[in-house]
């Protein structure tokens, strides 16, 4: 469950105050999935990274579970997301020193190292790479790191994930293909998803889907 | 600990810590080799110095020591000679001369070594460590020529008869024996009981030798310290011999500098490539971030990863130090001598020291930086904002710098003094930098190789000037250890010219004085000042007697007879510090060396009383001399004008150049001169050369590790940029531009670099050398016009190819390859 209420974000320019996000008030249920859509710049990135605990908001609550994440440090923050929350980029944010086997390991090895290998095989399997776990991200198309970077996302078994323009980078058809697996593996894993997508057919698939404009959110049909 | 060696090895092979871990192992390889190699260096010159006193501490005395005193030295294990010297006759072939006469127990010398011959004057000599047996005796080449005599002859010194059986051409201790009354026979001194020379009122001089580890003597010494009488004198390697403890001084204070410039070379490369290092994993920790981990987690990753390098390199370091001494040593093993008391595990220290305090200067504020880096950075191009300002980084790496120095220098001066030259620096390049690159903003067309290299510096206007401030301060550190040496060296080769006087005779009766100038003269043999010497004694300071005016410490060195000298003008190589030469009137008074005076308090118009045999002389001080003592001439505490001394007796002392083909001269004049004694220093000089010889190669093999340090900091920082330069070059070859442009924009680009630099170098190398040329080395400044050719002539090249060749991915690899890297 996420819960966030009144949230503002103001950031300091030369030309003045900018507001990116005004009052945004957000329900979303457990097991819920939830597309936010709008157009560049509308604040999107803004609003899921805040719902993420990456940033603080400048007013207003914002709660992950029970836990307010507006009253907590950025450490007490990056606990809550090792153990409650998976991330999906853009631009698959994988460490391009590390095989895609590592690259999965990674979370896991920060809570619960000993089953690290054994789940991260598993995941890497479940996304269809097990024959390229040692390969680095540069000998990996988009595609495939983007299902390292899905496999790295659910093998910490998150709550909740966030997806930011998880297709994005990638053409029509592999995009599809990604967000198969993505929706497949949420089914499956029973999180909760909130993406932020300008692909309405993507964001079709979510339960509920919500557009963000000029920093205000409003819920669609 | 488990995740930090999992992310060393993933770093490790995905190539980025190959250069950070390079550079740490330069440093502790450099450090530890330098510092094992000066320290062996040291203890063998120190151990050979000790070879000048036979032994690590002497006490001599005019009469036998107590028996109870050697007999502590031996229970304490520590191993005692002892040697009798006194003035004898002796008689061969008819013929009798007076002799220095030197009695060695068995054990002598325990340090160092006897050169002996076995015909007189010969070129061959070989070395011994002990004396003459008993009823042998081993003369010096003057002194079997005087007496005619050659080995295998006998010869009678006082009651006893006994074979000469080796020329001895040197002995370690010989320094002693410079005013000695004759030349030296040597003998057992078993044999001086039986020749029956010693009695009741004989000038005899006493010498003990005492050698074991430093702190036996140490002990020993502070043990026998407050039984000793007045005319008890110990001696130490400290006040053997000024030159050579000079000579080691100033060595010892190079070897520093060297090593402080190899460390802070090292610090530089290792700030750079750290810098790198964070700088190409805040994407990292921005994702492990995201993942959750937290602020204090990502730092003790990285600070373990970064320590588990530092020792894993300084073991690797430890151990390319340990094989580059012994590469000295092998260079070298003809000079060194078996140093046992050098320790090991001390330079592998020092250099894990280094790798340590460089890690935690140079790397720690980079780490802080990816330690708050923002795990926003995932969703946008976010660099993160330094939790250190910029002021405070640099404190931290000042604190660093001077902390590393003074582990080596243990010097305040030195560690400020190249802190402050290269912050100095840093402040002048960064200006002149910033005015180099603002004019002309274009330089030739885009589409030019120069014209391009141009552009290149405009774009990144920033990381020139950096680059610009790192190669100039490498270079001005090359250039100021290569210009110290060479002054080191000049100056202790000006300081022993080849015509150096290298004999002196003394005793010459003033009727002998004009013939023993011709006799030198008819030979071709340029001769000194014939200086007049009157025995006297410096009674009365300002009516005062001396005892109550002077310390007992000057006491000692006052309370005996000097030689007063007179002469019309100042000597040569004396300058005039107060007052003036003389006036020649009858108002002139006396003219004082400057060192005396001041350790006696005196200055100028002071009243002084000397006694001269039953005479009193009144005078004052008229002007105040310095000289250099070093000098091998005569040189006197005091000079009176002509005229004053001229009714008191006198001998006359002058010293001479002998080359090596005029040394069988001696023969003759010594039968002509048969009262004067003439004193060999050519075997001194050459000892004191060959230790600087030998201090001189050690520089140069420091230097050249130096220059391997100054490769490593600009590969450092040719790497540091090379992320941009992939990426430009991958858009320039993009939109087709060839390779050959590129390269050589690229070499270009290093040609003006490298000038910019040298000539910034050059300008910061003569600044701050003038500073240690007159407070740290005690010469006079001088303008290096080498520098300002030689190193640009052998920087600039060598730029270039390290520039290209650090740069040939981004220049050959095809763009697609480069734009997917970037």
């Amino acid at each position: 469950m996420i819960i966030a209420k009144n949230i503002v974000k103001t950031v300091s320019t030369r030309a003045g105050e900018l507001h990116i996000l005004q009052g945004i008030d957000l329900h979303i249920k457990a097991g819920e999935s939830v597309a936010i859509v709008g157009s560049s710049g509308s604040g999107k990135s803004t609003l899921l990274a805040l719902l993420a605990g990456l940033d603080n908001p400048s007013q207003g609550e914002i709660y992950l579970g029970d836990q307010p994440l507006h009253a907590m440090s950025e450490d007490q923050r990056a606990l809550l997301r090792a153990d409650h929350v998976g991330f999906v980029f853009q631009s698959f944010q994988l460490l391009q020193g590390l095989t895609a086997m590592e690259n999965i390991a990674l979370p896991l090895e920060l809570t619960r190292a000993d089953k690290a290998e054994h789940l991260a095989r598993q995941y890497l399997e479940k996304v269809g790479l097990n024959e390229r776990g040692h390969h680095y991200p540069n000998q990996l198309s988009g595609g495939e790191q983007q299902r390292v970077a899905i496999a790295r996302a659910f093998a910490s078994q998150p709550s909740v994930l966030f997806a930011d323009e998880p297709t994005g980078n990638l053409d029509g058809e592999t995009g599809q293909r990604i967000a198969d697996l993505l929706f497949d593996l949420n089914r499956d894993e029973d999180c909760t998803l909130v993406l932020v997508t300008h692909d309405d057919e993507l964001a079709a698939r979510c339960d509920r889907r919500l557009r963000m404009n000029s920093g205000r959110l409003c819920e669609e049909g | 600990m488990k995740l930090a060696l999992k992310m060393l090895g993933r770093d490790w092979r995905g190539g980025e810590l190959q250069l950070l871990f390079a550079c740490l192992i330069l440093a502790v390889a450099t450090v530890s080799g330098i510092t094992h190699f000066s320290s062996t260096l040291q203890a063998s010159l120190l151990q050979q110095s000790k070879d000048f006193l036979a032994g690590s501490m002497v006490l001599s005395s005019p009469r036998p020591v107590q028996s109870a005193w050697i007999e502590e030295a031996r229970e304490r294990g520590i191993a005692v000679s002892e040697n009798v010297g006194m003035a004898s006759m002796a008689f061969a072939n008819e013929r009798m001369q007076l002799s220095s006469l030197k009695a060695v127990s068995d054990g002598y010398p325990l340090r160092g070594k006897l050169r002996i011959a076995d015909t007189p004057f010969s070129a061959e000599s070989h070395v011994v460590q002990h004396g003459p047996a008993p009823g042998e005796a081993w003369l010096a080449s003057s002194m079997a020529s005087l007496l005619d005599i050659q080995p295998g002859a006998v010869l009678e010194i006082g009651k006893t008869t006994l074979r000469f059986s080796q020329v001895l051409v040197d002995e370690p201790d010989r320094g002693f024996a410079m005013f000695s009354v004759g030349p030296r026979v040597m003998i057992h001194l078993d044999d001086l009981a039986a020749a029956d020379l010693v009695h009741v009122g004989s000038r005899v001089s006493y010498r003990y030798q005492f050698d074991a580890a430093d702190a036996l003597i140490a002990d020993f010494k502070a043990w026998l310290e407050p039984q000793l009488e007045d005319s008890h004198r110990i001696r130490t390697l400290d006040d053997a011999q000024p030159r050579l403890a000079e000579a080691l001084q100033r060595a010892e204070r190079f070897l520093l500098l060297a090593g402080s410039l190899a460390v802070m070379l090292s610090g530089l490369a290792i700030a750079m490539s750290a810098q790198r290092y964070c700088q190409r994993h805040y994407d990292h920790v921005a994702i492990l971030k995201t993942l959750g981990m937290t602020e204090g987690r990502v730092l003790g990753l990285f600070a373990t990863s970064l320590l588990l390098l530092a020792l894993l390199a300084s073991l690797v370091g430890g151990l390319a130090g340990w094989g580059l001494k012994g590469l000295f040593e092998q260079v070298f093993a003809e000079y060194l001598v078996d140093v046992a008391e050098v320790s090991l595990w001390r330079p592998w220290l020092f250099g894990l020291a280094t790798a340590l305090v460089s890690l935690l200067a140079f790397a720690w504020p980079p780490l802080r930086a990816l330690q708050k880096t923002s795990a926003m950075a995932v969703l946008r191009d976010l660099v993160p904002t330094d939790p250190l300002s910029q002021g405070l980084r640099l404190v931290i790496a000042g604190f660093g710098s001077v902390a590393l120095l003074m582990i080596y220098t243990q010097s305040w001066f030195l560690s400020l003094g190249l802190l402050g030259g290269l912050a100095a620096l840093t402040l002048v390049v960064g200006l002149l930098a910033r005015g180099v690159l603002a004019v002309p903003r274009r330089f030739g067309g885009l589409a030019s190789p120069l014209g391009l290299a141009w552009a290149n510096f405009q774009r990144h206007r920033r990381h020139t000037q950096l680059q610009l401030m790192v190669y100039s301060s490498a270079l001005m550190l090359v250039g100021l250890l290569w210009a110290v040496r060479s002054d080191l060296l000049d100056d202790w080769r000006a300081s022993l010219p080849a015509d150096t006087p290298n004999h002196f005779m003394v005793n010459v009766a003033e009727y002998e004085v004009d013939s023993l100038r011709q006799q030198l003269n008819d030979a071709g043999v340029a001769t000194e000042t014939i200086y007049p010497m009157v025995r006297g004694r410096l009674t009365h300071i300002n009516g005062e007697s001396v005892r109550t005016q002077v310390t007992k410490e000057e006491q000692r060195s006052i309370d005996r007879e000097l030689n007063l000298t007179w002469n019309d003008a100042l000597p040569p190589k004396n300058v005039l510090e107060q007052g003036t030469w003389w006036r020649d009137d009858a108002n002139d008074g006396v003219s004082i060396e400057a060192r005396l005076a001041e350790r006696l308090g005196l200055k100028m118009g002071d009243t002084l009383r000397f006694q001269i045999g039953a005479d009193i002389l009144e005078t004052y001080i008229q002007s105040i001399r310095s000289l250099d003592w070093q000098q091998m001439r005569p040189n006197f505490y005091f000079i009176f004008p002509p005229g004053v001394l001229n009714t008191y007796p006198a001998t006359f002392i002058t010293s001479v150049y002998l080359g090596p083909e005029q040394k069988p001269l001696l023969t003759g004049l010594m039968r002509e001169f048969p009262t004067v004694t003439i004193i060999e220093m050519d075997v001194i000089i050459a000892q004191i050369n060959s230790t600087v010889d030998r201090v001189s190669q050690a520089i140069e093999i420091v230097f050249g590790l130096v220059l391997l340090a100054t490769a490593a900091v600009l590969v450092a920082s040719i790497l540091a940029s090379q992320r941009e330069r992939r990426r430009d070059n991958a858009l320039l070859r993009t939109m087709g531009a060839t390779s050959p442009l590129l390269w050589r924009a690229c070499g270009w680009e290093f040609v003006v670099l490298g000038l910019a630099a040298n000539m910034i170098a050059c300008l910061g190398a003569e600044l701050s050398l003038a500073a240690i040329q007159s407070q740290l080395l005690g010469i006079a400044p001088s303008i290096h016009w080498h520098l300002w050719w030689v190193l640009p002539a052998i920087s600039i090249p060598v730029l270039v190819f390290i520039g290209i060749a650090s740069s040939r991915a981004s220049l050959f690899e095809p763009p697609v390859v480069l734009l997917r890297d970037s």
